[in-house]
């Protein structure tokens, strides 16, 4: 495994801390800059993390999670409590990152139709030959099927994967419960079929 | 236990929630069904434990993450040349972040939080040398003439009931959106003119940005509607 990791063990347990959240916000929104410290350092991993699997550019994840904790920053006085503060901050670092994918040059490798999953497998993940050695066969597979996801697609299984329900995602992502299930649907068929749903 | 077999309808809903299940986001009522339901269907069995490999597969890759302290140092720094660039949006938040922390806003009129907000910026802006003294008929110059060559002019319409804090936030979000700075912004009767900066890299002239832009701006709350100005 890669060194200095991030931990993700409670994380699916506790997404959402609720009032407290709340109150930090709008401590932030005065420009109380502790309080934004506290949120960030909470913040910076998770966001950093799904990023990076959704934009699959480790050199842009940095800035655009700094831009997405940036826009928090600036817009703690605009949150209309609508949503669940987390699932309003994942909002922006989706949106953040969705931008830099549409307008980075290398957006045209995911959009490629036919992309094959089995060359992707060779230029994603890691190459780190220990590290490659620790993963198996049936993960690369896994993985290199999620590579292939459209980034819309890629976001709902991660964030999925990350442990938010349905309802969440689709505040994160902007649209109904229906539509994170009909990407979710393509998502699942695309995973399926490419690794084959029997060697799983 | 039902044994009732699922319309299709009722059995694609089911597979639907599958990852759902697997990640346990659920609520109790769902979950019941959905795995009364597995219990009798092989396909979704199956389904189910090949989203749980793909689950626990995405959740085994580790990421690198950069040290959290120097990220945050560097928001500081950020935060700090923020503060100190003459721009009019960073005087009027600074000014309504001042005020907002003396003013409470529960108990205070909103009309004197706002008139207070419009005097001091007016006041601010008086005071400062930087290329930004008030000109005739509301306009203020944000940047040197000079670099005004490549702007374009756009008007955006604000509801009538927000304040001029909220109003110098809603101009620093629309900035924010389009990579651009506000290099003339003039008050007029429903709203505010703005001229803006195009960058080099995203030129505002591309008819897509500009559309991507404008419908962001008129989808921000507090706008009645944005475009190019005749």
């Amino acid at each position: 495994m890669v060194a200095n990791t991030m931990e993700i063990d409670g994380w699916i347990d506790d997404p959402d801390p609720g009032m407290d959240e709340l109150d930090e916000l709008k401590r932030i929104a005065q420009r109380d800059e502790a309080a934004f410290e506290s949120l960030y350092r909470r913040y910076h991993p998770k966001l950093f993390r799904f990023v990076q699997r959704i934009t699959n550019n480790p050199a842009q994840v940095e800035e655009i999670v700094s831009d997405t904790l940036y826009a928090v920053w600036n817009s703690a006085d605009r949150f209309q409590q609508k949503s669940k503060v987390s699932t309003w901050i994942f909002g922006i670092g989706y949106r953040t990152a969705l931008k830099s994918v549409r307008s980075n040059k290398r957006y045209s490798r995911f959009t490629r139709s036919g992309d094959d999953p089995e060359a992707l497998m060779d230029s994603s993940t890691t190459s780190d030959p220990s590290i490659e050695a620790e993963i198996s066969d049936k993960a690369k597979r896994v993985l290199a099927a999620v590579e292939a996801l459209s980034p819309k697609q890629k976001a709902v299984v991660e964030l999925t994967a990350l442990g938010w329900s349905c309802a969440e995602i689709g505040e994160i992502v902007d649209c109904p419960a229906n539509t994170v299930k009909t990407r979710m649907f393509s998502a699942r068929k695309k995973l399926l079929s490419s690794i084959g749903s029997t060697e799983v | 236990m039902t044994s009732a077999i699922p319309t299709d309808r009722e059995h694609e809903r089911l597979i639907s929630q599958l990852p759902w299940l697997v990640n346990g986001t659920l609520t109790r009522a769902e979950r019941n069904q959905l795995k009364q339901h597995i219990a009798q269907c092989t396909s979704c069995r199956d389904e189910f434990e090949s989203l749980t490999t793909i689950n626990a597969t995405i959740n085994d890759v580790t990421v690198d993450v950069p040290d959290t302290n120097a990220s945050f140092a560097r928001m500081q720094q950020r935060i700090a040349q923020d503060k100190a660039r003459p721009t009019l949006t960073n005087k009027l938040r600074n000014i309504a972040a001042e005020f907002k922390q003396l003013i409470q806003p529960n108990t205070t009129p909103r009309w004197a939080f706002a008139a207070v907000c419009g005097i001091s910026a007016m006041l601010f802006l008086l005071q400062n040398d930087n290329g930004t003294q008030p000109d005739t008929g509301g306009t203020y110059e944000v940047l040197s003439s000079e670099e005004q060559s490549n702007s374009i002019d756009v008007f955006v319409q604000f509801d009538d009931n927000l304040s001029t804090a909220q109003t110098a936030l809603l101009i620093s979000e629309i900035q924010k959106q389009g990579d651009f700075e506000a290099t003339q912004i003039k008050a007029n009767e429903n709203g505010f003119n703005i001229a803006i900066e195009q960058s080099e890299t995203e030129p505002l002239s591309s008819p897509a940005a500009l559309t991507e832009l404008l419908e962001h701006v008129r989808s921000l709350n507090g706008v009645v509607d944005a475009g190019l100005s005749p």
